[in-house]
């Protein structure tokens, strides 16, 4: 396609000023971060001597305990993810491959799910909890995020279940397979792409869940990673950018990790292209 | 068999959203302060919070920003990108779509800190300006109640407009090429072009994405958390804001359910109105 060079220029110079937008919050928040602890820092904050001493500091304050809400985060990440997406197997080949009486209704239950604000369960769960001494548990997070993952992981698993030739399952039925055989042997392994980039979804959500983590926990012991950095913007530390800068960065770098090598082996727009259903 | 397989699915559905939700309805119509009685007050908390005093109704104006910010503005930015890119073949595709996705992983709690420096008094934007302008500038951009909220909507700006473009980006590589061509032939130019074949190739997808930011934009709850607190004074208070703080902070648990009720039917009211108007054929 013929286009003039002006063009093709100005189109770069856009691309390009929109990617430095989406990319500079990240290199400011590095730059400060490599700021000593006592060093001021003002402006572009470029350190005028480079060291990790922000980090070790944020990571070793006992009071934030970023470490330990590491390690609860990837607690709850590891039994939510999981499940959810073994259900979300589960549902999506049920509604994306079998007709059965009330499937129509129960799809469009779950297809509700995908409207409704999450937040608006959240005030009878924690009271519910609180009933059932699960306040300040690990269940009470484990439990509501399986829950609130369904809807998506079905819609999500259904529509490339439907997707897949017929001649697939018949070919399997035909060597003998039943039902079960089928979904393991021969859908699995073909959706391997739509399900490791759906375990990637469920585990951003998860670990990016603020609301949640701060409502129903309360022991530092047990606080998650996105409630641990609210404790660094509180008041004690809400002005000493080197430490919430690395605290942001240290939480934000397992997803973030997670994400590239999604993307290096399925494409950027996995998540977002598939999401279009 | 069908039946077997969606059942565990099925049950936590149910039981953590569905029987919530219904929950949170039939607690919308009772007083309660978390520990005494529950007192049937019929539609009272509605109507506290919808008298033109209550400080709800400024939630809803600063969602009605929200929406600007986080599902229009994004929208429109990402139509401009794949207008520049549908055209031609762009080289580092690949590397754009990794970059404009980046800040669509990172936790609403993080990214806020990193726009907390940014906007801070002796940050990265009084530093530029003031660089620019040749004298100290020392705005206090999330402190001020004009400054404030659109200064959190930029934030909301940049958590979603790169997801939406490469949402975008994805379905326009589906336009089949020889719809530029003959819109070329016709003596199209790049305006004509971008409205003729690329806006409408892109229907779905713009439905899709208008939807998903604007459920976004109804919950935003943790960028204001987390950079303003709500504030100055309620300028940047969002309702979801308000119900954490009725019901965690002040006791108010019905009157925090009404707010949740009363947002999830903004909300599906919002997304019925966007299929119904954008609807595809499919």
């Amino acid at each position: 396609m013929m286009i003039s060079r002006r063009e093709q220029a100005l189109s770069y110079v856009v691309l390009y000023l929109f990617a430095l937008f989406a990319i500079y919050p990240f290199v400011s928040t590095v730059l400060v971060a490599f700021n000593g602890p006592n060093v001021p820092v003002s402006g572009l904050a470029w350190p005028a001597h480079w060291t990790f001493q922000s980090f070790i500091s944020t990571w070793s304050n006992s009071n934030a305990g970023i470490g330990r809400s590491l390690l609860n985060s990837c607690i709850l990440a590891g039994a939510v993810v999981p499940v959810s997406v073994l259900f979300s197997i589960f549902t999506g080949y049920a509604f994306g491959t079998m007709r059965f009486r009330g499937s129509k209704m129960i799809f469009g239950l779950f297809l509700l799910g995908l409207m409704f604000p999450y937040e608006a369960t959240i005030i009878p769960l924690y009271f519910e909890f609180r009933k059932l001494n699960l306040l300040d548990t690990y269940w009470s997070m484990i439990l509501p995020d399986i829950g609130g993952s369904m809807a998506f992981g079905t819609f999500w698993m259904s529509s490339f279940f439907r997707g897949f030739p017929r001649e697939l399952f018949e070919s399997a039925r035909t060597d003998g397979a039943n039902r079960w055989q089928t979904l393991w042997r021969i859908i699995v392994p073909t959706a391997r792409s739509p399900i490791f980039a759906l375990a990637v979804i469920l585990f951003i959500w998860t670990w990016n869940n603020l609301l949640l983590a701060i409502v129903m926990i309360e022991s530092p012991s047990r606080e998650m990673a996105p409630a641990a950095l609210n404790f660094f913007v509180g008041a004690q530390y809400g002005s000493n950018y080197q430490f919430t800068c690395a605290a942001a960065i240290i939480v934000a770098l397992p997803v973030m990790v997670i994400y590239y090598v999604l993307q290096r082996r399925y494409g950027a727009d996995v998540l977002a292209g598939a999401l279009k259903g | 068999m069908p039946y077997w397989l969606i059942v565990p699915g099925l049950a936590f559905y149910l039981a953590f959203v569905i029987v919530p939700i219904i929950a949170t309805v039939r607690q919308s119509f009772f007083q309660w302060d978390g520990l005494g009685p529950q007192v049937g007050v019929g539609w009272a908390n509605f109507t506290s919070i919808l008298s033109s005093s209550s400080q709800t109704w400024s939630s809803f104006k600063v969602s009605g920003v929200m929406v600007i910010f986080t599902c229009l503005l994004p929208v429109a930015g990402a139509l401009l990108l794949v207008g520049l890119v549908a055209r031609t073949k762009v080289r580092g595709l690949s590397f754009l779509r990794f970059v404009y996705f980046l800040p669509y992983t990172v936790a609403l709690a993080a990214v806020a800190i990193a726009w907390r420096w940014i906007y801070a008094s002796n940050g990265v934007l009084n530093g530029v300006v003031g660089a620019t302008i040749g004298k100290s500038a020392e705005v206090a951009y999330l402190g001020s109640f004009s400054l404030a909220l659109p200064a959190v909507g930029i934030i909301a700006f940049w958590a979603t407009f790169g997801f939406v473009t490469v949402l975008l980006f994805s379905g326009a590589q589906h336009i089949p090429r020889e719809q530029f061509e003959a819109a070329r032939v016709d003596g199209a130019g790049p305006i004509r072009e971008f409205l003729a074949v690329t806006v409408p190739g892109l229907r779905h997808e713009i439905r899709v994405a208008l939807v998903m930011t604007f459920i976004m934009a109804m919950r935003t709850f943790d960028i204001p958390f987390v950079t303003t607190q709500g504030g100055p004074g309620y300028t940047t208070t969002t309702p979801i804001l308000t119900m954490y703080q009725d019901v965690f902070q002040n006791g108010e648990i019905g009157q925090g359910a009404a707010i949740a009720v009363m947002v999830s039917i903004v909300t599906v009211a919002g997304v019925l109105i966007l299929n119904r108007l954008l609807r595809t054929k499919d």
